[in-house]
């Protein structure tokens, strides 16, 4: 947004005092998580979007093809769901963006960039929503470009791809044709100074979720008071649904603070792991990877 | 040998190797890129552009054998991480829907079995195997509308005849031990990235000594033992992945007149990250029989055919299509934000 180009860039270690991060502790925070769970990796983005404050290696972090075998309300029903409480904010409050509720707009918010950002994503994910019907259609007009006569109709070193449904399928693999994958980018948020959570789902068929279907993989609590529709900061497209990071730097503190009333010092390489496991609450059913054998 | 006629209704007969083929994953921000490339750079021309696209060696359980391409696809080369494996892609890009729906299929199929025998012919997949790890992609964009038309294209050679499995697959603990198993573990992370594929030479005392792929014509010269292995981009119990297919061609080709090695082991290495540690045992071992056509051990170089486009969702021959107007046409963009 245009608020973040004005605000400069943290040049101070303020991390063990309000929870944020400067772009040189994202990239420490960064560069021990992809140590730790090579599964994520960094990426420079687009060449156009560079931004002077990080390495050109180092723009996000991503990690791909995430599996996402359950629906949300699947988890829910198996009361499997694991939220990550903080002692004394039982609701893990740390993702309602809006306080109040989300029927009520614009006031009692300590986020106001925010709140824009909040009323379009509602609409845009509407909006996204309706494709996916259309896309249908124009996918049922277009799919008569069928070639024959191919090599490929009877070849038998072929297996095909497990989503697609064959009369032989086993009961295991009915299962399997359920599973969605993400996509998931952590970004340096400038304005907030905090890391930032992306996430681009698929759907069986490798097709892109709208956002009211990746609804169904979020924590029904969190989901619409949380999650927004911006621009990518490192990578041109479409919007994409992003946690919306303006209480993340609270939640840090709290736990930064937990930890130091146990008598420990948490380290601020840690700090991406610990998010990591903190955003779980919005997204349980999401199996990306982070050390779990840490404990605060 | 199998004598099937036999053989109590129980017993299989002699089971063909199946390779899972690619189910492609396209990042929004690759037609975001296409678009402009189309705009700012293509125009209408519409011969084939080199992108690159990109598979891991680290799915998750229960996924496809995927294969991706993201905004990152047009850089002039490819970049891949710890767990990746290149994909050498060519882009053919048309100007109507009409040209993109009548070209010639079997044409550009043959153009690419052509291309991926000449490699293995002249050994420049012996010292590069990742050449051998490719795909077309056939695409038609719709500026006005943005929906975008595809159709994937992943060559794999039909070569040799058939691989027969000789016994059921087996998990690669059950072949090799601990410490061999961590040995080709370590291996596999120091290989450069064009090295898909490489050779565990077995020697009468048990020591095993592993190799380049280039190394092949000499280990059967000497007539030593040997393990084929191949980073696996597949996750079943049963198969391995696409880019496995054309490295068994090779491996073929280079074997086929030397009746000893009909009997091929197979490692489909695969390895996974979870809670930060390593995890190879979902990796795979493989014992092949290799079936040539007579033609095929006689020196003849009949180019083989080809096969691997990519199915649609309802798993027929044919191409897809995604519609991004919601996400992408400024006018509806516009009304959203009302």
């Amino acid at each position: 947004g245009a608020a973040e180009i004005f605000v400069p860039v943290l040049k101070e270690s303020k991390f063990r005092e309000t929870g944020v991060l400067t772009p040189e502790e994202f990239v420490i925070a960064g560069d021990h998580l992809v140590h730790h769970c090579p599964t994520w990796q960094w990426s420079s983005g687009e060449q156009s979007k560079t931004k002077p404050y990080l390495p050109a290696d180092k723009h996000f972090l991503l990690t791909k093809n995430v599996p996402c075998y359950r629906r949300f309300h699947q988890l829910e029903a198996k009361g499997q769901e694991k939220i990550i409480e903080i002692e004394g904010d039982t609701d893990g409050g740390w993702v309602d963006t809006h306080p109040d509720g989300p029927g009520q707009d614009s006031s009692a918010t300590s986020a106001p960039v925010m709140e824009t950002a909040q009323s379009t994503g509602g609409k845009a994910a509407a909006g996204a929503a309706d494709s996916d019907d259309d896309d249908d259609e124009e996918a049922g007009d277009m799919e008569d470009f069928l070639d024959s006569g191919m090599l490929d109709a009877n070849d038998p070193g072929t297996l095909l791809p497990t989503t697609v449904k064959t009369p032989s399928q086993s009961a295991e693999e009915e299962g399997i044709e359920q599973t969605r994958t993400y996509d998931l980018h952590i970004t340096y948020d400038k304005y907030y100074q905090t890391p930032r959570l992306w996430l681009i789902g698929y759907n069986e068929a490798r097709k892109p979720l709208s956002v009211e279907q990746m609804y169904e993989d979020f924590s029904a609590d969190h989901a619409k008071k949380t999650i927004t529709m911006e621009s990518h900061p490192h990578v041109s497209g479409p919007p994409m649904a992003s946690i919306h990071p303006c209480r993340h730097a609270e939640v840090m503190k709290k736990i930064i603070q937990t930890v130091a009333d146990g008598g420990r010092e948490l380290d601020v390489h840690n700090y991406l792991v610990i998010f990591l496991k903190f955003v779980q609450a919005v997204i349980p059913t999401i199996e990306y990877d982070y050390t779990r054998n840490f404990s605060f | 040998m199998e004598s099937t006629h036999t053989a109590p209704p129980e017993v299989r007969g002699p089971r063909v190797l199946q390779f899972e083929l690619f189910s492609s994953c396209i990042d929004s921000g690759f037609w975001s890129a296409l678009t402009r490339k189309k705009l700012d750079v293509y125009g209408l021309d519409e011969t084939a552009k080199s992108i690159h696209g990109y598979y891991s060696i680290g799915s998750a359980a229960f996924l496809p054998c995927f294969m991706n391409v993201d905004h990152a696809s047009f850089e002039a080369t490819p970049s891949t991480d710890s767990h990746t494996y290149p994909l050498h892609g060519k882009l053919q890009n048309f100007n109507t829907i009409e040209k993109f729906r009548d070209s010639d299929k079997q044409l550009i199929t043959d153009g690419e079995a052509n291309e991926l025998w000449n490699l293995i012919m002249s050994g420049e997949a012996l010292v590069n195997p990742s050449l051998l790890s490719r795909f077309t992609l056939l695409s038609f964009v719709d500026l006005k509308k943005y929906i975008y038309s595809y159709w994937f294209l992943f060559p794999a050679l039909v070569y040799p005849d058939a691989l027969v499995h000789e016994t059921e697959p087996r998990p690669i603990q059950e072949a090799f031990t601990g410490e061999e198993i961590s040995h080709i573990t370590n291996f596999v992370a120091k290989l450069p990235k064009e090295q898909n594929a490489f050779l565990i030479a077995h020697d009468a005392d048990g020591a095993m000594e592993i190799l380049l792929i280039r190394d092949l014509p000499l280990i059967v010269k000497d007539n030593r033992k040997v393990t084929l292995c191949v980073c696996d981009p597949s996750v079943r119990a049963d198969n391995p992945g696409w880019t496995v297919r054309n490295v068994l061609a090779m491996f073929a080709y280079h074997v086929r007149s030397s009746p000893e090695y009909r009997r091929v082991q197979l490692v489909c290495f695969r390895q996974r990250f979870r809670d930060g540690l390593r995890d190879v045992s979902h990796s795979l071992v493989l014992d092949l029989r290799i079936v040539f056509t007579p033609n095929q051990t006689m020196g003849q170089t009949l180019i083989p055919k080809a096969v691997g486009w990519e199915r649609t969702e309802k798993g027929k021959l044919g191409s897809r299509h995604v519609n991004l107007s919601a996400q992408m046409d400024p006018k509806k963009l516009a009304e959203q934000a009302v």
